[in-house]
This record gives structure tokens, sequence and C-alpha cells, in this order.
């Protein structure tokens, strides 16, 4: 079926690729080199972006087997994942209390 | 950081992801108490590395399971809409609520968590009743076709199931996300039963399933703390590194292992764990 296929090769694809990044980023930070945070921040941001990307993988495929009421609950699932992205900066903005 | 606290730090990530591994969780119930105990981190930088590594734990064991085709993906799907509702709502929560309240919050999961441990340990195997899992869908349920079957290399057959009580299971998985985000954990603790006793999965479904909401899960909490900042990213790489090689491990080794044993040492952490979070707390 489509709908596993593409979630398994996303899946796929973020794990090792933050796994990479992350072990460049600790080496270079066992030398001191600067950029060794930036490399893990890279990391940390595909790792956690990784199942959005798998959402958006399901939505592809629901749509293209005409699964519309799917479509629609995996849109609700990328909404939620973008509120918090967005109320993330939104909190970063105001004071903490 | 220096080296050997990345090293500590690697081998803190190696043992959550081996006990994750074999006891089917994410691993944060391990993480948070020790980067508070041993690195001297506030619990909600410890909180927001741990949902980062959750993360992790979900993606490298989920892909396995839905390759196995024993993953119910629009079932998870179906419930993640409820999930992340609540990881929003929960990071929002743990961003906004006094430390001492999460200290807290944390000490009373373990307790239950290690209660439960010691509690089952004895009584493993009566789990996989396959008769009843067909029965009548309900609307919900047949217009988004979340009821499945799965390949059972033990029972050697497919076992069809049906999934009932969507709404229920909603309303659950919206608390089990907001718990999930604001103690960066995963959550399967929740998760699991809710499928699985409530929505009538079979255990072996309904554990695939959660591994596989777990990082969406996750990650919608992982994202607001990112966004805010709370994230230490010197800490995390160490941390979701052993996190993935601990999981590997855990996965190849679990078959050998005595399940009551591992329960009875696992209990007895927590509860270790539980007593120091609680004095944090008060």
């Amino acid at each position: 079926m489509q709908v596993e296929r593409a979630v398994y090769l996303a899946l796929t694809f973020g794990t090792i690729a933050s796994f990479l990044l992350f072990s460049i980023g600790l080496f270079l930070d066992i030398f001191g080199v600067k950029a060794s945070l930036a490399v893990i921040l890279a990391g940390t941001v595909i790792l956690v972006i990784t199942p959005m990307i798998r959402v958006i993988a399901a939505i592809f495929a629901f749509a293209s087997s005409r699964e519309m009421y799917n479509v629609v609950v995996a849109f609700i699932v990328l909404f939620f994942m973008l509120l918090s992205i967005l109320i993330g900066f939104f909190l970063r903005t105001i004071p903490s209390g | 950081m220096d080296p050997f606290t990345s090293l500590l730090m690697l081998i803190v990530g190696i043992i959550a992801g081996f006990f994750g591994a074999l006891l089917g969780i994410g691993g944060g119930v391990i993480i948070i108490p020790c980067l508070t105990m041993f690195f001297n981190f506030g619990i909600k930088e410890a909180i927001a590395v741990s949902i980062v590594s959750v993360v992790a734990t979900s993606i490298a064991g989920a892909s396995r399971y839905v390759e196995q085709r024993i993953t119910n993906v629009r079932l998870g799907m179906f419930l993640e809409t409820a999930t992340t509702a609540g990881a929003v709502s929960g990071a929002f929560l743990a961003v906004k609520a006094p430390s001492s309240f999460l200290y807290i919050l944390m000490g009373i999961l373990l307790i239950y968590l290690s209660v439960s441990q010691l509690l089952t340990r004895k009584k493993e195997e009566e789990k996989l009743r396959n008769d009843l899992f067909i029965t009548k869908e309900d609307e919900i349920s047949r217009k988004l076709g979340l009821s499945n079957k799965y390949p059972d290399i033990a029972e050697g057959k497919e076992v069809n199931y049906t999934v009932i009580r969507t709404k229920s299971g909603l309303i659950a998985s919206y608390l089990a996300g907001l718990i999930s985000a604001m103690l960066g954990i995963g959550g399967g603790i929740i998760k699991v039963p809710v499928m699985n006793q409530l929505m009538n999965v079979p255990m072996k479904a309904a554990v695939a399933t959660s591994k596989f909401m777990i990082g969406v899960t996750a990650s919608t909490g992982a994202l607001l703390y990112l966004a805010y900042g709370l994230v230490n990213t010197e800490a995390v790489a160490p941390v979701a590194m052993g996190v993935m090689i601990g999981a590997t491990a855990g996965t190849s080794v679990m078959n050998k292992m005595k399940a009551g044993f591992i329960k009875l040492i696992f209990g007895l952490i927590l509860l270790y764990f539980a007593y120091n979070m609680i004095i944090k707390g008060v």
C-alpha cells in the first residue's frame, strides 16, 4: 500500500540525517569548533520536523487513494503541529511569568 | 560542554533507549530524572531535551513496525488529531507552570508507573484473545476505515479487528498528548491501554500504533519548546544519539531477557527517581 511506503521512507531518511548531524556536531564540539552548535541545531530541527514530513506524505498518499475523510484528518494533525511552532515563537516574544 | 559530560549524557541516553525498547516506552521517565539529578538541569530544560529524544526513539522503532504492517496508520492519524491538540496545550502549560508543580507531577507519575511495573510482573501472558476482536463498528470508524488486520507471526495468521468507541478514544488521546508534552514523555503508557482496552485493538497493533503516534505527538511538543528556545542543543546531541543506539540494542536483546526481572529492576529505579523528584518539588 502507498501510505505505508511513503511514511516509512520519510521516517528512515529523517533518522539517518539527524544521527549523522549529531555525530558531526559532537565531534566538532570536542575540538571546540564554534559551528558545532549550528550543526546540532540543524540535526534537532530535522529530527523534530521528520514526523511532520510523514504527516504531509500521508496527506498525499490518502489523496491519491481518494480517502478524503483521512485527508481532512491528516490536515488537522498538521494544523496543530504548525500551531505549536507559532505558539512557541509567540511565547518567546512575551516576558515569561 | 566538555567531552566527559557529553559521554555521560550519551550513556544516560543509551540506558533510556535500551529500557525504552524493552518496555515499549519512550524513555523520558529515565532521561528527565537523570538530567535533573546528575547534571543539574532545571526540570523544564530536562523536559525539552527529553521530548526531542522521545521523537528519536519513536522514529527509530516505529518505522520497523510500519514496514511489518502491524501499525494501523489510519487509526494512528485519527487519534493524533487529539494528541497533537493535547500536546500544544501541554507544552504551553509547561512553559507557564511553576517548576515545583512539574516536579511533583513527575514524581506522582513515576510512582504510578513504578507500582504498575512491580504489580504486573507476574502476569505477563494473558494478552492475545483472537476471537473477540471483531464486532460492530461505529460511524467514525467506518467512514475513516479504521478497522484493520495485521499479520501475527506467533499466531501464524492474520488477525482482523474492529475499532470501536472512537469518541472516547479521542478524549483519552487528548489527555495523553497533554501529559506527554507537559512532562516530556512519550505517553505510550496511556495510549496503549486506551487502544487495547477501550477501542478493541489487539495488543501488538496497539503497541505498534502507539509507537507510531508518539513521534507526531512528541514532535508537536518539541516544536513548541524549540521555537520558544528551551531546547539545550549541546545536551540534545549526546542524549538523542544515545537513545537511538540504546533503542536499537534493546530491540535485539529483548527476547533473551526475563520480563519479570526487567520489570522488577525498572520498578525499583523509578521509585528512587520518584522520591528525588518529589523532594525537589517540595
